[in-house]
């Protein structure tokens, strides 16, 4: 990992088009500003932690959770049945909006 | 018939076998958070389990993530017209919007989260114990249905909760 030390107002390049400035620093807390092209992503690393959490955890976790999904009520199953093979599982295409 | 239209079978310890062809399969350039090196999924559904359907990795058949269909309407923020840019070109009807993480909550701490939260929520008790389906209102799975791309979205909106009751 490349360290360095900068100072309020102090500016960081990375790459051609991203920069980050040090807006302030109170006491444990930095206060960053980040310019970088709109197409690129930028989140606090706890939130994407989460989500990545949140995914791998229903993706892969909930043994049942299909069957548990099959015996919700009927009255909350507001989409029409969409057409489906004869084992009922389909692929969706395009009208499964 | 072409080799396209040939008819293949997707083995899903989750969901059985699912025939599908090229054209059903969706890229995700970018993978989603947690499954990074992932790029080809299905939407699958099962008639039993709707309105919820499967975001299910060709190449992993154990990753199946629940979704949950969401009108345009009830997202508070919609992803930015750059974030959606490496979907391709697109109608707007062309744009399907789902919440991911569909988990079975027995309590109802998530829904008096949501209705206290700025984007107030209706509680979907699906009749399982009390039980209510929770989903990711933050992180949005979005498809271009005609150019078979997506991704996941992370709004920018801090107050949207990562797991908040489905909206009704």
């Amino acid at each position: 990992m490349l360290v360095l030390t900068r100072r309020i107002g102090e500016r960081l390049r990375i790459g051609a088009d991203i920069e980050l400035v040090v807006l302030d620093v109170r006491g444990r807390d930095v206060r960053l500003g980040v310019s970088a092209p709109s197409d690129v992503a930028i989140h606090r690393e706890e939130i994407y932690l989460k989500i990545q959490d949140n995914n791998r955890a229903a993706a892969l976790g909930q043994p049942g959770l299909t069957d548990a999904l099959a015996r919700a009520p009927r009255e909350l199953r507001r989409r029409k049945p969409e057409p489906r093979a004869k084992d009922g599982t389909q692929c969706a295409r395009r009208s499964a909006r | 018939m072409t080799m396209l239209d040939t008819a293949l079978v997707y083995q899903s310890p989750k969901l059985g076998d699912v025939s599908y062809s090229t054209e059903d399969v969706i890229r995700f350039p970018q993978g989603i958070p947690g499954f990074e090196q992932l790029r080809q999924f299905l939407l699958v559904t099962r008639e039993e389990c709707d309105p919820f359907i499967f975001l299910a990795a060709l190449e992993r058949p154990e990753v199946a993530l629940p979704l949950m269909p969401l009108a345009p309407a009830t997202l508070a923020v919609r992803p930015s017209r750059t974030a959606l840019a490496p979907l391709g070109e697109a109608g707007e009807d062309a744009i399907a919007y789902y919440a991911g993480r569909a988990a079975l909550a027995d309590g109802s701490g998530a829904a008096r989260r949501g209705r206290r939260g700025r984007h107030r929520l209706l509680c979907a008790s699906i009749g399982l114990n009390a039980a209510e389906i929770i989903v990711n209102l933050r992180a949005p799975i979005v498809i271009n249905l005609d150019t078979r791309l997506g991704c996941q979205v992370i709004l920018p909106d801090e107050t949207l909760p990562i797991a908040a009751p489905r909206p009704a």
